[in-house]
């Protein structure tokens, strides 16, 4: 009988996947279903703290633009304040899974100007922090995790709008350059 | 937000009160079921959502008095937020449910109230401002209804879409300080910390 009460579910998840929908975003719905049922709290930790990394280079490459050559003071200074706090939110959040939080940054990536390492530290951001929300075991870390991802995607704009990059190109933000025009 | 009144999402599972003198595994399908039809409510939401404000956009490219830059900008995002609709609608049916239809016209939207397409450029930016920020602060509230991975990354994808809009259409506006600025999230769960008991009930 519980076979019977499981089959809908089961086979309606199953039933997401890749279709018309996925190629107005490439990586939207391909694996649904396949990952749900596997969260484990567990996996917090070593997820949180990709993104703790992340922030924390994304705080270095801010750090370092606003005692050099700030293209946007307020935007700038409005990002060190999200990611100080969000640093806090994601030490607290591993501390709650008895994990670790880690202290070393992310490595930045190589740029020319400060204000070109920090838009692609954002995007690596962005993309770290994509990789793991979906499979963050607690709705509340998800949630968090999506509103650092927005931060972040503000942030870029705001900063590609100084340095010449279109602001919002997609409908869909992925992370690097490469990985938006790998989906086209 | 008025789609889910279009749909009758009940019929379809065992939910509700009936769900407590089911044995366990009944239980745990209910909860599966009732889940399911929470992110399906959810997607359905922000189907609509995105319907208004490709509406929105395109008729604010059509009728509007806009400059060619804020017109590009108005093109651009009802596109965008056709294709996410679209995304969203295909994932409905996929979950065999009926995704919201469309309308030409913005008073079938809550969302386009008091919109008015011809208004004057300043009062068309502020209004599509206030749009961009109404869905930003829908898909971070929606966001705990989904539970599917990539639905949540999806999701994440086209919040992050609508935040690059705004600061787009703040800086057509000629708005000054932080272009960045997001909804206030304190409505949200975004300041609480889970507990195990909590996660393993609702989440997973």
């Amino acid at each position: 009988m519980s076979g019977n009460a499981h089959a809908p579910r089961m086979s309606r998840r199953r039933m997401v996947v890749a279709s018309g929908a996925a190629i107005a975003a490439p990586s939207v719905f391909a694996a649904c279903g396949s990952a749900g049922d596997e969260r484990s709290e567990g996996d917090d930790p070593d997820l949180l703290n990709a993104v703790l990394a992340q922030h924390l280079a994304v705080l270095d490459a801010a750090e370092a633009i606003d005692s050099i050559a700030d293209p946007g003071p307020a935007t700038t200074s409005a990002l060190i304040a999200a990611r100080n706090d969000s640093v806090t939110q994601l030490e607290a959040f591993i501390g709650e899974r008895d994990g670790t939080a880690t202290t070393e940054a992310a490595e930045l990536a190589q740029a020319e100007s400060p204000a070109e390492g920090l838009t692609l530290q954002l995007e690596t951001s962005i993309e770290a922090s994509l990789e793991a929300i979906g499979d963050l075991s607690a709705a509340a870390y998800r949630q968090s995790v999506h509103r650092f991802i927005t931060e972040d995607a503000a942030a870029l704009a705001a900063l590609r709008s100084v340095t010449g990059g279109e602001i919002a190109p997609d409908a869909f933000v992925f992370g690097p350059a490469m990985s938006s025009e790998a989906s086209e | 937000m008025t789609g889910l009144t279009r749909r009758s999402l009940m019929g379809r599972g065992i939910t509700g009160a009936g769900a407590l003198a089911l044995s366990g595994s009944l239980v745990t399908a209910a909860t599966a079921q009732a889940q399911s039809d929470a992110q399906s409510e959810a997607l359905g939401r922000l189907v609509e959502l995105e319907q208004a404000a490709e509406l929105g956009y395109s008729l604010a490219a059509e009728e509007g008095g806009l400059d060619a830059e804020a017109k590009s900008l108005a093109e651009m995002f009802s596109i965008h937020s056709g294709d996410r609709a679209t995304a969203f609608s295909e994932a409905l049916d996929q979950l065999i449910t009926d995704a919201p239809e469309s309308s030409s016209d913005p008073a079938d939207y809550e969302s386009l109230a008091d919109f008015d397409p011809a208004a004057p450029q300043d009062d068309l930016l502020a209004f599509l401002i206030d749009l961009e920020l109404d869905l930003i602060a829908a898909y971070e509230s929606e966001e705990p209804e989904l539970d599917d991975p990539d639905l949540v990354r999806s999701a994440a994808q086209m919040a992050a879409s609508h935040a690059q809009a705004l600061v787009a259409l703040r800086i057509a506006a000629k708005e000054k300080g932080d272009l960045t600025a997001l909804p206030d999230p304190s409505t949200s769960a975004t300041d609480s910390v889970p507990t195990d008991s909590e996660s393993s009930s609702s989440d997973n």
